[in-house]
């Protein structure tokens, strides 16, 4: 009987994990918030007359927030050209100059995101990249 | 009973159908906003109702709304928005504003709308534009109209478009903003060009009065600038669309008084600018203290203003001297027939600065002007020659006399910015129509920083 009890002990710890591991495999299939693993979001500076990064890979259902930096110029994020489908009006931001301020989106269909600023269109380009 | 009971269906259902329709005026649909007992409590929520802009007028009784609003599409061509009674009480407030949760950045965002008319309301507060009417590029805006509008302390422009040919901003009043009360801003080139009026409008206590980057065709009369940093600036950067600014007049207008020196402590208005740029690690600043600046202009008229009150200059007008490669070049400028420092009551320190670079610059006929020469090495006829300009005054290129551009660089390179003023000459103002100079402000003493 008690050499049994660390047999049992280990199965009800397997059993326990597995049902973890389940409940986040189920919460990041539904794309809710999982207390373990906090998605990265990918940060960009919006800056005079620039966005810092201008090329950043991610992956599919990940973000990208843009920050407005110190600046007098008004700026905005504007979806030129993006994967078939995509909404051009759902990944247009505001136009701002102000500091702090922030624009986030989360992509979720695969391919190539080409972004600039409409107030600064030659000067202000970037692309997302989102692998399947 | 079957019968009745149909009656009374159909009659339901078409007062259910009147009460839904909006209401129509001057054959437009009608969307009355107001903050109780309209069908709409939201400008944005109305906006959203539109079908046809050139069908619609939204009205927009006098409240306080807390909210940005924004739309773009050709849909709303030809859409008024307007208060129905006074700017004064038509209040678009951008304190605790949000769109789509975010901070409301603007009061109203209109993208590639043409003839859109927005007038009667008071825009303040937003961190970034009062009313803001602009085009994507390849797009546009045509003639837009803002009248009898107000923009306060919002944090860039007050009111402001951009990529927009024609329009008209009349009989509005815009004050305490972080970079220009009224802005036009790259304007498209045309070949036969549709003007933009700038007119009847109060500006004052802004950093700039109007600013207009690589803005063209538009005729800025009849206009109050006074108390700002600088009053009228028409300016060429190279980080927008369509360089140069060009082609536009300065004319009837009052120009005075713009001594206010935003970089005081205790100035309740910041420059949003962290600067035009730097030379050998040193900010090059916004330059106060004077009435009229042309940067970098091209074909500019500045005529039968009274342009009195500015402790540095009246009149200014320089290239970029810093760039080999610039379009912001100070050609074909001419400044006629101003009445300059008020009969000799109210002096501008100089009534003109001219840093001497390219050539077509001319002054004519000018009221009591006085002319700035700083070690020039070039004579006064080279720098200041009258019109019609020969061709032998002006460098020629994008530097000018080395005098004077010298003068120029010390002045906009001053550390810390608020030493400008230590370069004006200050007087006490006769009285005018009973309006308080800035420069009798207290904004607090200009210390350097720590470094």
């Amino acid at each position: 009987m008690q050499e049994g009890a660390p047999v049992r002990a280990l199965i009800r710890i397997g059993v326990a994990a597995a049902l973890i591991a389940l409940a986040v495999g189920a919460l990041a299939a539904t794309g809710a918030a999982s207390p373990f693993a906090k998605a990265k979001t990918e940060k960009v500076k919006v800056l005079d007359d620039f966005y810092k990064p201008d090329n950043v890979k991610i992956k599919k259902n990940k973000k990208v927030t843009w920050k407005w930096g110190q600046d007098f110029n008004t700026h905005n994020v504007t979806l030129k050209k993006g994967p078939k489908g995509v909404k051009k009006s759902k990944f247009t931001s505001q136009t701002s100059s102000a500091e702090g301020f922030k624009f986030t989106k989360k992509f979720k269909k695969p391919g190539k995101y080409n972004f600039y600023c409409t107030i600064h269109p030659d000067v202000m380009k970037m692309t997302v990249k989102v692998k399947g | 009973m079957k019968v009745r009971l149909g009656i009374a269906a159909a009659l339901l259902a078409m007062v259910a159908a009147v009460w839904a329709a909006p209401a129509s005026a001057k054959g437009r649909d009608v969307f009355k906003v107001c903050k109780h007992g309209c069908k709409y409590d939201s400008v944005q929520k109305a906006v959203d109702k539109v079908k046809k802009g050139k069908n619609s007028i939204v009205k927009i009784k006098p409240g306080t709304y807390h909210e940005g609003v924004i739309f773009r599409g050709h849909k709303y061509d030809d859409l008024i928005i307007t208060g129905t009674k006074s700017a004064k009480k038509t209040i678009l407030n951008g304190k605790n504003a949000r769109i789509q949760g975010q901070p409301a950045q603007n009061g109203i965002d209109a993208t590639n709308v043409d003839g859109l008319k927005m007038n009667k309301l008071w825009t303040k507060n937003y961190p970034t534009n009062g009313l803001f009417v602009h085009a994507d590029p390849g797009d546009h805006c045509h003639g837009f109209a803002m009248v009898k509008d107000r923009a306060s302390f919002n944090g860039s422009y007050g009111l402001f478009a951009k990529h927009c040919t024609g329009g008209k901003i009349t009989d509005g009043k815009a004050w305490g903003h972080g970079d220009s009360g009224i802005y036009i801003g790259e304007t498209p080139p045309q070949k036969n060009p549709k003007w933009t009026d700038i007119s009847n409008n109060k500006v004052y206590e802004n950093v700039l009065g109007y600013s207009g980057t690589n803005s063209k065709y538009v005729d800025i009369h009849d206009n109050w600038f006074y108390n700002n940093g600088a009053g009228v600036v028409p300016n060429t950067l190279s980080s927008e669309l369509f360089q140069p600014n060009a082609d536009g007049k300065i004319r009837n207008n009052k120009i005075f008084w713009n001594n206010f020196n935003y970089f005081l402590p205790k100035s309740p208005v910041q420059t949003v600018s962290g600067g035009l740029g730097t030379i050998n690690g040193r900010t090059v600043n916004y330059p106060t203290g004077i009435g009229v600046v042309l940067f970098g202009s091209d074909g500019w008229l500045v005529k039968d203003n009274d342009i009195f009150g500015n402790f540095m200059w009246g009149g200014a007008s320089f290239s970029d001297g810093t760039d080999p490669n610039t379009q912001a070049l100070n050609i074909d400028n001419r400044f006629v027939d101003n009445n300059m420092g008020r009969n000799g009551t109210d002096k501008n320190q100089f009534d003109f600065f001219n840093d001497g670079s390219m050539g077509g610059n001319c002054w004519q006929g000018n009221k009591s002007s006085t002319f700035a020469m700083y070690n020039a090495a070039n004579p006064k006829s080279f720098i200041y020659p009258t019109c019609p300009a020969p061709k032998s005054a002006g460098t020629g290129r994008f530097f000018g006399d080395s005098g004077q551009v010298g003068e120029l660089a010390n002045y906009v390179l001053s550390d810390p910015p608020c030493s400008q003023q230590n370069e004006w000459v200050r007087h006490k103002h006769p009285d005018f129509k009973g309006l308080t100079p800035i420069d009798t402000k207290d904004f607090g003493k200009c210390k350097k920083a720590p470094q």
